[in-house]
């Protein structure tokens, strides 16, 4: 069936042959210096006026082409072109590969900005309410496409998701390897932190795209080239100067390129560090390193390892209240740090080190056939720490009853002299709006008592940290075959294995001497009873120390294991292709502690939960000729559910949902795409729907006076919307570039909703409804426009402008608030309407301005070698210093009783005001 | 050279920074300095006895008062309020936080700057907090302003606790100085309703009445169904209790801090004197039928297990020196084996149960554990024990190369020793009674007894039986 598809196509290109006489032009760019293939290469046809990129193996289609002669021109920098006669007389011409160099004086505002936040772990992560992270895709910045780089340089950092998908759906290959996480599906870019001269060799595709070395995610994939082979032969250094969240980078790189012996060698180290960042309190410390080494062992395959970390620790920032705001004066008030000593200390700091090895073989017997193997070994950690207390007053300083609003609130009605009072109190003195570490440290100090046969200070507040211990083995092997020239396969298998230890251990014991390891809340619940209030009934009422685990201990273990297979068509007036993907994937839990509430189902391990998924997905692209194409894409996709959206309550017990199922996805995307050398441009929308999700939030819920686990299923999402780009050369040296995109993310039914109390051991719990239909999925910007201006001097500088505009941001809502339960007796009017709206934030308007230079420093010190440059980039986003709030979530605590939606008011995030980044680089 | 040059370069450039880098490494943090000998020395300008007397509900002016913190909440029993005294008198503090006893634990000095705070009262007792609400009732003063008022001193230091008489504190109008104050009683017990019974009840606060040994009442022990010894049982025995002494109008309380403040370990008096005799002579005085005993108490040491369920819930055994009897209370007893009792068997019913001797309808309340003790059982034969059981009945055996039947414990199973055999009972809910008997020849420890004319033998557990 398939054969005589192609035969049928083949039938109707020849005749479009013998109608017009045009040809397919196919051709790949290796670069001289490496011998490797180089993405996002610019290629000309002056003379008709076309243009074509390299995609990640280097290849590039002209289609439609008229018989004729005429020259190719590969640009890879601004100037530098390498020109290549062409003659095109039959209907395919493969013009093979192409060497060029490297204009290492080329610079452009892609190649050396500095990554802001978009590709860096934002500082502000999970908050105690339990709403997950909101952290920003980081990736197509290796894209030409105008609307891919404006999405991730411009618009990244006012926290947009690209179509409003969540990260897991970026699929982060390296070196061949498949580096998102199997528990949580996010590629962590962290963990490469620093080594960006490494991570360069980078190419993308963008939605339901082929991609290369995988299936790819509907945002897209990243494949990244790391081994010591593909970097160029350099050495440098380079400073960096920013205040965002860290404000110095050293980085040093070597790199031998291949050498004449067959091998090679690449290493490269960093430091970023700021004492405090951005938002006050924000410390940042990491270092990275990189070791690469390459062996080519004869001409058709070669051996590389490859080994790289980022040991990190930062301080980090929390969202707050409008409330919080006011009272601290300041818009990026950060309640998790406070003075001690005379320093800084923030209470909520981040470690992480997962230093990762790659084994990967190449064998290239022609250039039709690649295949590639890599095995890779990942092990390290990822903390969290935070304030731990026990019978004591919540030490954080932001606590709602700390507040004004506390008094204003009170359901005997407000109490304005005492919210006066503390509002005069508060704002008196600044470290009161900051944690009193002394106070801590005193109280703990004071608190002589004698526990399960020890004597000494027993802390009321300790320093916890909640740790991921993970260990990753994984394995792929993928192969491309071009069968001829239309055709290309791409097939491969990869597995997985994950296991990680999750638990909460001991940092600080601030002043104390020990900590007792007991659950208060079950002590709140269930006064007296001395088997309920332990979290390990196998260590009963055990003395911690520091390094000590407490509280909760399990493991967690994770397969996966797939194939998949692609293939490609390109013929003259149309592309197609067709990729399928079949695996098998699961996970099981492991407890360590025997938890009181739970004694007989919290230790030992739970039943394995095995997922079968498959995906498809196709498209076929219209050439109208060989600038302008039309395409449509569709794919339909199965996600296993996530472990952590499967157990109902993973620190407590094994429970986990009944008959968990896989996730649905279908989608489809289509557009128009213009490729010319003075105009690009896209016209493109998509819709996808998303079903049979399951949501698990976790929060103190006061009706309860307890914690629950809110499990939503069946959650139906939706996407869709469009974008509209257009890059234009206004002259050689001046362009111009406006991109637009308007989507909607939005729930589309109604989940089902069951609440599991943390301190309830009975195992019934009754189902409701969550009236969540239409309201929007936080997402970012659902609306994103920017207008840039960029100049390009001969004389090796650049300027650039954009102004943007973000709309259409949504807060994340609280499910629990669009239920029965809390809206229900209460009329339609304004208290009603307040529990209900879902809040947009404020539109914001910024505006960004880049310069950069390359120096030839040959020019000036005579001694120095032909391939010495300096390169000075700097740039400041939001020059207009425009502060807004750029995300926020209301908060997932409300009160039943009273439903004043105001008692518990939304939290925010505040993007940054003015920021900037200078960067100085030496390469010799 | 350039070959050579760069790799030396950068080489030298990394190493330079790793040195620098360690340098700049984030070190631990310091611990402050221990503030609790800290006393900012701030001038009293009252005692708290002038403070209570002071005519005004709000205070306009500079008043300062001191005290050491005799009442937290650490226990659960008070909340949302601490107590201070100084030797004038004390005064309740309400404030809105929880856990106060973090920063301000019985035993710290605080200074209290009460311009702005206001003095009321609680039927009869002295409070200081913020303006009184609609009501007329105290507010508490604004948990995150509180360090405006209260100022923190040293830590700790100790109160002199006066002991009082009993008679004298029933009267709380005559005691003024006294109230919020720390106090002793001695020679004071929980009266016999409120002995042996949880401080308080899980749904509400509670009254438990003291008593001395000629008059019951008048001085109630008050405790919160809130606080974390809620569920602990108030001691039977008699001897001092040291507690807050407070009133609701006429009444007086004490508010104990926690359960380490009853010390209550000398035998209760009862309505009378009672006379000790020995376990032998109660078991003398049985003639036949019920004798209902006189004003007598007994001693000896627990011999039964009520752990394993192999005696009565009611029940137990208590031998002292060769003699042992059975002692069978109206309710559940609590009392563990190896306790050193002391009972008071004052009209208890001396009579022959199915042949065993027992005395009944005794309180649980009536018995007091004064310590542990140890029994060594009588090494014998069991032709011996046939031959002398009456005099051995109830005491601790120990008999040498028993051989068992095949089966499990439950019931009566004949044993023997070669000299004679008996009867080896157990009953069928006790937590060993379906394991299997043993098999070869073992030496077993039990207790002497009789049901009707079967003498029998019970263990207390499985390491009876070696």
């Amino acid at each position: 069936m398939k054969h005589s598809f192609i035969t049928g196509l083949l039938l109707l290109c020849s005749y479009c042959l013998f109608a017009q006489q045009e040809a397919l032009i196919k051709g790949k760019i290796i670069s001289s210096g490496t011998k490797r293939e180089i993405a996002e290469v610019t290629v000309n046809i002056p003379e008709l006026n076309l243009q074509a990129i390299t995609d990640g193996s280097g290849d590039f289609v002209f289609s439609n082409v008229p018989f004729g002669n005429y020259h190719l021109i590969a640009t890879t920098g601004f100037i530098h072109t390498d020109t290549i006669p062409l003659t095109v007389n039959e209907a395919i011409v493969d013009v093979e590969t192409i060497e060029v160099s490297i204009d290492d004086a080329a610079t452009s505002m892609e190649s050396q900005q500095l990554p802001t936040i978009a590709l860096e772990e934002s500082a502000i992560s999970s908050d105690d309410d339990g709403v997950s992270d909101q952290n920003i895709s980081g990736a197509l910045t290796a894209s030409r496409d105008p609307f891919l780089a404006a999405s991730s340089y411009t618009f990244g950092p006012l926290r947009y998701q690209l179509r409003g998908y969540k990260r897991d759906q970026m699929e982060v290959y390296l070196n061949g390897i498949m580096m998102n996480d199997v528990e949580s599906g996010y590629a962590s870019w962290n963990q490469w932190g620093g080594l960006n001269d490494i991570f360069r060799n980078q190419s993308v595709t963008f939605g339901l795209e082929p991609g290369e070395a995988g299936f790819g995610g509907l945002i897209g994939s990243s494949e990244i080239d790391a081994t010591a082979a593909s970097q160029r032969q350099q050495t440098r250094i380079s400073y960096s100067a920013s205040n965002r969240t860290y404000s110095n980078r050293v980085m040093v790189t070597h790199s031998t390129g291949m050498m004449r012996n067959g091998w090679a060698f690449s290493a490269s180290a960093s430091k970023r560090w700021s004492d405090d960042g951005y938002v006050p309190g924000t410390y940042y410390n990491a270092y990275s390193y990189y070791l690469g080494v390459s062996k080519q062992l004869n001409d058709k395959s070669s051996i590389h390892l490859t080994t790289f970390g980022a040991p990190t620790s930062r301080g980090k920032a929390a969202p707050v209240t409008k409330e919080a705001i006011a009272l601290a004066g300041d818009n990026y008030y950060n309640p998790n740090w406070g003075m001690q000593d005379g320093e800084v200390r923030n209470s909520k700091v981040n470690n992480s080190f997962q230093p990762t090895t790659i084994l990967s073989y190449q064998y290239k017997p022609n250039m039709k056939t690649s295949l590639n193997a890599a095995f890779a070994f990942q092990t390290g950690y990822n903390g969290n720490t935070s304030l731990d207390w026990y019978n004591n007053p919540d030490p954080r300083p932001d606590y709602y009853r700390y507040l004004p609003s506390y008094f204003l609130n009170d359901p005997n009605g407000p109490n304005y002299e005492q919210a006066e009072a503390t509002r005069e109190y508060l704002t008196a003195d600044p470290n009161r709006m900051q944690i009193d570490w002394n106070r801590i440290y005193q109280n703990n100090m004071m608190n002589q008592r004698t526990v399960n046969g020890v004597t000494g200070r027993r802390s009321l507040v300790i320093l916890g940290e909640d740790r991921d211990d993970v260990n990753r083995y994984s394995f792929t092997t993928n192969l491309l075959k071009n069968i001829n020239e239309h055709i290309t396969i791409r097939t491969g298998v990869a597995g997985m294995l994950q296991m990680t230890e999750s638990y909460r251990k001991v940092d600080d014991l601030l002043g104390g001497d020990y900590f007792v390891n007991l659950n208060q809340f079950a002590e709140r619940t269930y006064v007296g009873n001395v088997q309920f209030n332990q979290n390990d009934l196998n260590n009963p009422n055990s003395i911690v120390k520091v390094g000590d685990k407490y509280s909760y201990d399990y493991k967690s273990q994770f397969y996966k294991a797939y194939w998949w297979g692609q293939s490609s068509f390109v013929f003259n007036k149309v592309d197609m292709f067709l990729t399928a993907k079949v695996g098998t994937e699961g996970f099981m839990r492991d407890g360590q502690f025997k938890n009181g509430l739970f004694p007989t189902k919290s230790f030992g391990s739970s039943e394995t939960f095995n997922f079968l998924t498959y995906a498809v997905k196709g498209g076929l692209t219209y050439k109208i000729d060989g600038r302008n194409y039309l395409y449509a894409n569709g794919g339909v996709m199965t996600n296993a559910p996530s472990f952590d959206n499967t157990f109902i309550s993973p620190r407590t017990r094994n429970d986990a949902i009944s008959e968990p199922k896989t996730e649905m996805i279908k989608t489809v995307e289509a557009g128009y795409l213009l490729h010319s050398p003075n105009l690009t441009g896209r016209l493109s929308g998509f819709v996808t729907d998303m079903t049979g999700l399951t949501d698990i939030k976790r929060f103190y819920h006061d009706d309860y006076q307890t914690f629950v686990n809110y499990v939503m299923r069946n959650v139906d999402m939706r996407n869709l919307g469009g974008e509209l780009a257009l890059q234009a050369k206004i002259s050689p040296s001046f362009s111009a570039t406006a991109v637009a995109t308007w989507m909607q993310a939005f729930y589309t039914n109604e989940p089902d909703v069951s609440i599991y109390r943390d301190d309830d051991t009975s195992s019934k719990v009754g189902t409701s409804k969550v009236y969540i239909k239409n309201y929007y999925v936080a997402a970012g910007p659902q609306s994103a426009y920017t207008l840039g201006l960029n100049y390009k001097s001969p004389k090796y500088w650049y300027a650039n402008v954009n102004f943007n505009y973000m709309d259409r941001n949504y807060i994340d809502i609280n499910p629990s608030r669009r239920t029965a339960e809390a809206v229900g007796l209460l009329a339609d009017g304004v208290e009603k309407s307040a529990i209900l709206a879902q809040e947009k934030l404020p539109g914001i308007f910024t505006m960004d301005v880049f310069a950069g230079i390359s120096i030839k420093v040959n020019k000036y010190i005579h001694a120095a070698s032909k391939n010495s440059f300096i390169y000075i980039n700097a740039g400041v986003n939001n020059i207009l210093n425009n502060q807004s709030i750029n995300g926020g979530f209301e908060q997932l605590r409300f009160d039943y009783s009273t439903q004043d939606a105001n008692r518990y008011p939304n939290k925010y995030f505040y993007g940054y005001g003015i920021n900037y980044f200078l960067n100085i680089s030496y390469k010799f | 050279m350039k070959r050579i040059f760069s790799p030396i370069l950068s080489f030298l450039l990394l190493a330079s920074m790793a040195v620098n880098l360690s340098s700049c490494l984030k070190k631990d943090f310091d611990t402050p300095p221990d503030e609790s000998s800290v006393d900012p020395h701030l001038k009293v300008t009252h005692t708290i006895a002038q403070l209570k007397s002071l005519p005004q509900t709000q205070i306009d002016s500079n008043v300062v008062i001191s005290g050491i913190v005799c009442m937290d909440d650490r226990s659960g029993n008070y909340y949302k309020k601490i107590v201070i005294q100084d030797s004038t008198g004390g005064i309740e503090v309400l404030i809105d936080q929880t856990n106060l006893y973090t920063d301000y634990p019985v035993g710290r000095k605080i200074y209290i700057k009460c311009k702005g705070l206001s003095l009321g009262s609680y039927h009869g007792l002295s409070q200081l907090g913020n303006a009184p609400d609609a009501q007329g009732s105290l507010t508490m003063i604004n948990g995150t302003t509180v360090g405006d008022y209260i100022v923190k001193a040293t830590f700790p230091n100790k109160i002199k606790v006066d002991t009082l008489s009993y008679s004298d504190l029933k009267v709380p109008g005559q005691n003024v100085n006294r109230l919020n104050t720390l106090v002793a009683i001695r020679d004071v017990q929980f009266a016999d309703a409120d002995a042996g019974v949880p401080y308080a009840p899980p749904t509400a606060t509670f009254n438990r009445s003291l008593a001395t040994c000629s008059a019951s009442g008048g001085i109630v022990v008050r405790s919160s169904n809130y606080a974390n010894f809620q569920p602990i049982l108030t001691p039977t025995g008699q001897g001092v209790i040291v507690g807050l002494y407070t009133r609701y109008d006429d009444a007086a309380q004490l508010i104990i801090r926690d359960t380490t403040d009853v010390r209550m370990y000398n035998p209760r008096c009862g309505n009378g004197a009672t006379s000790l005799i020995t376990i032998d002579s109660v078991r003398k005085l049985f003639t036949g039928g019920t004798v209902t005993l006189e004003t007598y108490k007994i001693t000896g040491v627990v011999i039964s297990d009520k752990s394993t369920g192999n005696q009565q819930p009611q029940n137990l055994v208590l031998q002292q020196g060769d003699r042992g009897i059975v002692l069978r209370f109206t309710g559940t007893h609590t009392f563990n084996l190896g306790d050193s009792l002391t009972v008071n068997v004052t009209g208890g019913a001396l009579a022959e149960y199915n042949s065993l001797l027992q005395i009944s309808g005794l309180q649980t309340g009536a018995a007091f554990k004064s310590g542990t003790g140890t029994i060594v059982p009588r090494v014998t034969t069991i032709a011996q024990i046939n031959s002398n059981f009456e005099a051995w009945e109830s005491t601790l055996v120990k008999i040498a190369n028993v051989t068992f039947p095949s089966g499990s414990y439950s019931g009566n199973k004949v044993i023997s020793d070669g000299s004679g055999s008996i009867t080896l009972y157990t009953i069928a809910t006790a937590t060993f009674a379906n394991d299997n008997l043993p098999t070869g020849t073992k030496t077993i420890t039990g207790i002497t007894g009789q049901f009707g004319t079967t003498k029998q033998i019970q263990v207390r557990n499985l390491t009876d039986i070696q």
